[in-house]
């Protein structure tokens, strides 16, 4: 213990790592709530850590890592060492050690500032914690791979270039996303809302290999340097794990379309619903922070078309079950949104949709664009909500149906959203 | 033996030298390709030229050599060796210079030679600054410190490059000229430091 405190005193891995947590601490307590993807979202703030971890924190403890490895070449007392009592693997673990507990100490403080941006958001405290676990036994399988080629290779420029190298290695898996290699090397780098929960079978199955085969790694130099004490048959156990664990993850197989480490959340038993008027908003229970935003959305659809017929008034955040013909799915990219966006993705999602196959229809009046155009934008302007500009021709067209008397309005709104549906020709605008 | 030569050597310029040449006709083979940027989880459209990159590892080369065998020896010389340190930083700058320029004759733009050599000075001055601050051996840790996030993180979902990430930013940018500036001459300007504890027991 005492050895493993000098050592993380001595290794320059203290310093990489505290410079790499000035940067990620840094990262995710200056990220903007309104524009972030992650924080409010549990899985999100998660993997986010994880995935900082991984590729930034990771890259550069693994370059440390090699350059402390190469210290006793450079310093000429690698004959000293050799003659230690202790083995060549025990020196190598000793020294991943001393690396791995500095970027712990770095990850559960950027877990720290994730966790807490989040909890000021989310209205549930759900910490997920399975991919930082997979996230600190990738960055342990980063540092052994290190310290292995700092052993084995003590040139001035081995540390540089193992940090290259791992940048190198998750820039081509991010262009590679079907290759199965990529879930040996795991920086998740996927989008986790509150649709998808962990795979946590998977990922702890993730982490087993990244730890065994860290393990085993670190006996390598022993082996290849014929080490006077050689790491023996005991380096079978974390090889035979390694192995084991590498090949489950290569043999599963996620179905198509759908990501490798995290699966479909069951359906909440009461969703988090609001309702105004005629129309309904319901919300992940997760998400319950949204409601304000949702009703305040609820409110202005049933102004602009909750009385209509043909419109759709039951709106369900994407994953949740719809509930018959007049529910249309809400689509919610964030955790954290203002009224506008909400209202603006309301109004998208009241008009029925076209039947599959079904070519859009052109009216004259709407200079070569799809009717349904005019049919949302008349919707949008009643909303007070602003509309594309579609040209001077299609402009003058939703000025005389605005300018129609209500009643008129009404009849032709509630007749053109029915057509859309049904994919008939929407009717010609009021005169 | 000429001192120049004898410096140059003890800081193993010769191979340094070599390496990034070899990196700089790598560069100019590659000189049309485009690097696309990566980002966390937004399908950023973005790309810098692969001879915007390029300067990275020059400066990660290049700054090998900012290490002295004999740093204790040269320490307590009866020469100042401030000038020496800090002329050679200007070599170096002006060899990287020089050779993020080299892919021209390959077919590079002008406007890409000119934010090569941009970055070229920016990350020799990190090198500098990484080099009095954690020890002559880890020249590297800021360039490849600042070049992982920059690469990961430094395009914002609008598809510009967020405002730290100076060398992704266009030629023209006046924020990301200033930038390198500035870092090369902080690194220029840093007062020596006695040999650091890791530096004195290398060999």
């Amino acid at each position: 213990m005492k050895v493993l405190l000098t050592e993380m005193r001595r290794g320059e891995a203290g310093k990489v790592a505290l410079l790499s947590g000035v940067a990620g601490v840094w990262y995710l307590l200056s990220a903007d709530a309104a524009t972030s993807d992650w924080i409010g979202w549990w899985n999100q703030a998660s993997i986010k850590v994880q995935v900082f971890g991984v590729i930034v924190m990771g890259s550069l403890m693994s370059a440390a890592a090699a350059w402390t490895a190469g210290r006793a070449r450079r310093t000429r007392a690698d004959a000293w060492s050799d003659t230690t009592p202790r083995g060549g693997w025990a020196q190598a673990v000793l020294l991943w050690a001393a690396a791995w507990l500095w970027s712990l100490l770095v990850y559960v403080a950027m877990a720290a500032a994730a966790f807490q941006r989040t909890a000021a958001v989310s209205e549930v405290t759900a910490p997920v914690w399975s991919p930082l676990v997979l996230g600190a036994a990738m960055t342990g399988l980063q540092i052994a791979a290190g310290v292995c080629a700092g052993t084995l290779l003590p040139s001035r420029i081995t540390a540089p270039a193992m940090g290259v190298l791992w940048y190198l290695v998750f820039v081509l898996f991010a262009f590679l996303p079907g290759v199965s290699l990529a879930r040996l090397f795991p920086a998740i780098d996927e989008h986790w809302d509150t649709t998808f929960q962990p795979h946590t079978g998977r990922l702890l199955m993730g982490a087993l290999w990244c730890g065994a085969a860290a393990l085993a790694l670190l006996a390598l130099p022993a082996l290849v340097r014929r080490a006077s004490l050689s790491p023996g048959p005991l380096v079978a156990v974390p090889t035979v794990l390694a192995v084991a664990a590498g090949g489950a993850l290569l043999t599963f197989r996620a179905p198509v379309s759908e990501p490798f480490w995290a699966v479909r959340a069951e359906q909440p038993a009461e969703p988090a619903c609001v309702t105004e008027g005629r129309v309904r908003a319901c919300l992940w229970p997760d998400n319950r922070h949204l409601l304000p935003q949702a009703r305040e959305a609820a409110r202005a659809v049933d102004r602009a078309v909750g009385p209509l017929p043909g419109f759709r008034h039951d709106f369900r955040q994407t994953g949740l079950r719809l509930v018959g013909p007049d529910s249309a799915e809400l689509p919610v990219y964030q955790p954290v949104l203002d009224s506008g966006t909400m209202t603006e993705a309301m109004l998208s999602a009241t008009l029925p949709s076209r039947p599959e196959g079904c070519a859009p229809h052109v009216l004259p009046e709407t200079d070569g664009f799809p009717d349904a155009f005019l049919v949302e934008a008349v919707v949008n302007s009643r909303a007070k909500r602003p509309t594309p500009y579609y040209g001077d021709r299609f402009a003058k067209a939703l000025e005389r149906v605005l300018a129609a008397p209500a009643a008129d309005q009404d009849r032709w709104l509630s007749t053109a959203a029915g057509a859309v549906g049904a994919c008939r020709p929407v009717p010609v605008p009021p005169r | 033996m000429n001192p120049v030569l004898a410096f140059a050597r003890s800081r193993n310029l010769p191979r340094a030298v070599a390496g990034a040449l070899v990196l700089a006709l790598a560069t100019g083979v590659f000189a049309g390709t485009r690097v696309e940027i990566p980002d966390f989880r937004y399908l950023v459209d973005y790309g810098i030229p692969v001879a915007a990159v390029a300067p990275v590892a020059h400066a990660v080369v290049l700054g090998t050599t900012l290490h002295s065998p004999m740093a204790d020896l040269e320490h307590t010389a009866a020469q100042p060796m401030a000038l020496f340190r800090r002329l050679h930083l200007l070599a170096l700058t002006l060899l990287a210079a020089a050779l993020s320029a080299l892919p021209m004759l390959f077919g590079l733009p002008a406007d890409v030679a000119a934010a090569s050599v941009r970055n070229a000075v920016g990350y020799l001055g990190l090198a500098g600054i990484s080099a009095r601050f954690f020890g002559s051996g880890l020249a590297w840790l800021l360039p490849l410190g600042t070049f992982g996030p920059t690469l990961l993180l430094g395009v914002a979902p609008d598809n510009t490059p967020e405002w730290w990430a100076w060398s992704i930013h266009a030629p023209s940018a006046a924020g990301a000229l200033t930038t390198a500036a500035l870092l090369w001459l902080v690194a220029f300007l840093l007062p020596t430091s006695p040999p650091r504890a890791d530096d004195r027991a290398e060999a």
